[in-house]
C-alpha cells in the first residue's frame, strides 16, 4: 500500500509541476495515470482528478497571487462565463452525441494549438518591445478595468497590459466552461488560449489567472461528486498533496522561463489533448481506432 | 482613467489580493494539516476495518465516532471538504471584500459567479449530473 501511494504521490507531483507552468489543471495526465497505472476505474479517477485539481489551483493560484501574476479582477470576469458555460454544457450533452463534441473540441484545441505556436517568437518580442504596454483595451475592459501589470523575471522586465475583444474572449471562456462540464476536460488549456491568443493578455498573466480561475470550476464538480459520494479519500489524499507540491515548485519556476519555453510545452500538451479529443471523437462516432488512443 | 483614478486601483487590487491569499493560504495549510494526520495515521495504523462500505458519512454521529476513534478516513474527509470549499469561500469573501471597497462593479460579477456555483450544484445533486 505504502508503495501506490508514493507512486501515485510521485504522478501527482509531475502533474502538478506542468500545470502551474501553463496554466492548467493537471487532469489530462492524472486521470490516464490513475486509470492505465493503478487500475482504477474511469469515475473514481475522473472524482480524484477534480479534487485534485483544486489543490493545484490553490497552491499555484497562492504562489502567483503573491507574484503579483494573477489579475484577480480578469479572472472573476471570466469567471462568470465559464461557470455558466458548464451550467449550459450540461443540458447540451442531454440533445448531442458525445462523439461530436469530442471531435468539436478536438478541432478547437488543434486550432488554437497551432495559433499559440504560431505567437510563441512574438509573444518574447512583444514583451521585449513593450508593445503590451502601448495596447489600449477595448470599452468593455475599459469598463470592467480588466488591465494590469507583473514582473516579468526572464525579461526583467515590468509588463503593463490591456485586455481587448473582452466579448469574442468571454464567448470562448464560456466554451471551456461547456468542455469542462462536458467532457471532463479542465477548461484550462482553452482560458490560457483565450486569453492569451484572443485577449491580448501575456502568456504568464494569462498562465497566472487561468490557474487561479480552475478552482472554481473544479470546485462546483467536486462538490457534486461530494454529495454523490464518489469521492474515494484514500486516494484524493496523496494525490492532492502531490499535487499541491508539484504546482508550488512549477510556479516558482515559471516567471523565470522566457515565456516561448512555456508556450512550446503549452503546444505540446494541446496538440496530445486535441489528438485524444479527436481520436476519442472517431472511436466513438464511427467505431474508427486512431493508434495511440488512451 | 485618470492619475488618481489608477492609484486607487492599485490600492484596490493590493487589497484584494491579500484578501486572497490570506483565504487560499488558510485554506491549503489546513487541508494539507487534516491530510498528513490521516495518512500518517493510516500508515501506522493500517487501513482499519471497520471501515465504511460507500464513500461518504451517513451522518454526524457517525462522522464524529470515526473522528475520535482516530480513524484515518476522518481526517483525509476533512481535509477533502477544506480543500473543496476553499475556492467557493474564496468568491463568497471576494464579494465582502469588494463591497468594502465599494467596487460595486466587482460586487456584482462576484455575486453572479457564487449564484452560479449554488445553481450548479443544486442541479447537479438534484439530477446527478455533472455540471462543473
Amino acid at each position: 500500500m505504502f508503495t501506490t501511494f508514493l507512486l501515485m504521490f510521485l504522478v501527482a507531483i509531475f502533474a502538478g509541476f506542468f500545470g502551474a507552468l501553463v496554466g492548467i489543471g493537471g487532469g489530462i495526465v492524472i486521470v490516464p495515470a490513475l486509470t492505465l497505472l493503478f487500475h482504477l476505474p474511469i469515475h473514481t479517477a475522473i472524482a480524484a482528478s477534480i479534487v485534485s485539481v483544486i489543490a493545484t489551483s490553490i497552491a499555484g493560484a497562492l504562489s502567483y497571487v503573491d507574484q503579483q501574476i494573477t489579475n484577480v479582477r480578469l479572472g472573476m470576469f471570466l469567471e462568470i462565463s465559464t461557470t455558466a458555460g458548464a451550467l449550459v454544457g450540461a443540458f447540451i450533452g442531454v440533445l448531442m452525441h458525445g462523439w461530436t463534441l469530442s471531435l468539436i473540441f478536438g478541432s478547437l484545441i488543434f486550432y488554437m494549438a497551432i495559433v499559440s505556436y504560431r505567437t510563441r517568437k512574438t509573444e518574447d518580442r512583444l514583451i521585449e518591445s513593450g508593445g503590451y504596454t502601448s495596447s489600449g483595451g477595448d470599452k468593455l475592459s475599459r469598463i470592467m478595468m480588466l488591465e494590469g501589470s507583473y514582473h516579468d523575471e526572464a525579461a526583467d522586465k515590468e509588463i503593463e497590459y490591456h485586455a481587448t475583444k473582452t466579448v469574442e474572449g468571454s464567448l470562448i471562456s464560456s466554451i471551456a466552461g461547456v468542455g469542462s462540464g462536458l467532457l471532463g476536460i479542465g477548461g484550462g488549456v482553452i482560458k490560457v488560449a483565450a486569453m492569451n491568443s484572443m485577449m491580448g493578455i501575456p502568456m504568464k498573466a494569462a498562465v497566472g489567472t487561468s490557474k487561479f480561475m480552475i478552482g472554481v470550476t473544479a470546485a462546483t464538480s467536486a462538490v457534486v461528486y461530494f454529495i454523490a459520494g464518489g469521492i474515494d479519500v484514500y486516494i484524493v489524499a496523496p494525490v492532492a498533496l502531490g499535487t499541491m507540491l508539484g504546482a508550488t515548485a512549477g510556479s516558482m519556476v515559471m516567471n523565470k522561463l522566457h515565456s516561448r519555453v512555456i508556450k512550446t510545452v503549452f503546444f505540446l500538451i494541446m496538440v496530445y489533448l486535441g489528438y485524444q479529443m479527436i481520436a476519442k471523437g472517431l472511436l466513438t462516432g464511427f467505431n474508427f481506432k486512431l493508434p495511440g488512443l488512451l | 482613467m485618470s492619475n488618481k483614478e489608477k492609484v486607487t486601483l492599485k490600492s484596490e487590487t493590493q487589497f484584494i489580493n491579500r484578501v486572497v491569499a490570506i483565504i487560499l493560504a488558510t485554506g491549503m495549510f489546513t487541508t494539507v494539516g487534516f491530510y498528513l494526520i490521516g495518512l500518517i495515521l493510516l500508515f501506522v495504523k493500517g487501513r482499519p476495518i471497520p471501515d465504511l462500505a460507500g464513500q461518504y458519512f451517513h451522518s454526524f454521529g457517525e462522522f464524529f465516532s470515526y473522528l475520535v476513534t482516530l480513524h484515518p478516513r476522518a481526517f483525509l474527509y476533512l481535509g477533502t471538504v477544506c480543500l473543496i470549499l476553499t475556492p467557493v469561500s474564496r468568491v463568497f469573501i471576494s464579494i465582502i471584500a469588494f463591497w468594502r471597497e465599494k467596487d460595486f462593479k466587482y460586487v456584482g460579477v462576484t455575486v453572479i459567479v457564487f449564484l452560479v456555483i449554488v445553481i450548479s450544484v443544486i442541479i447537479g445533486s438534484v439530477f446527478k449530473i455533472n455540471v462543473g
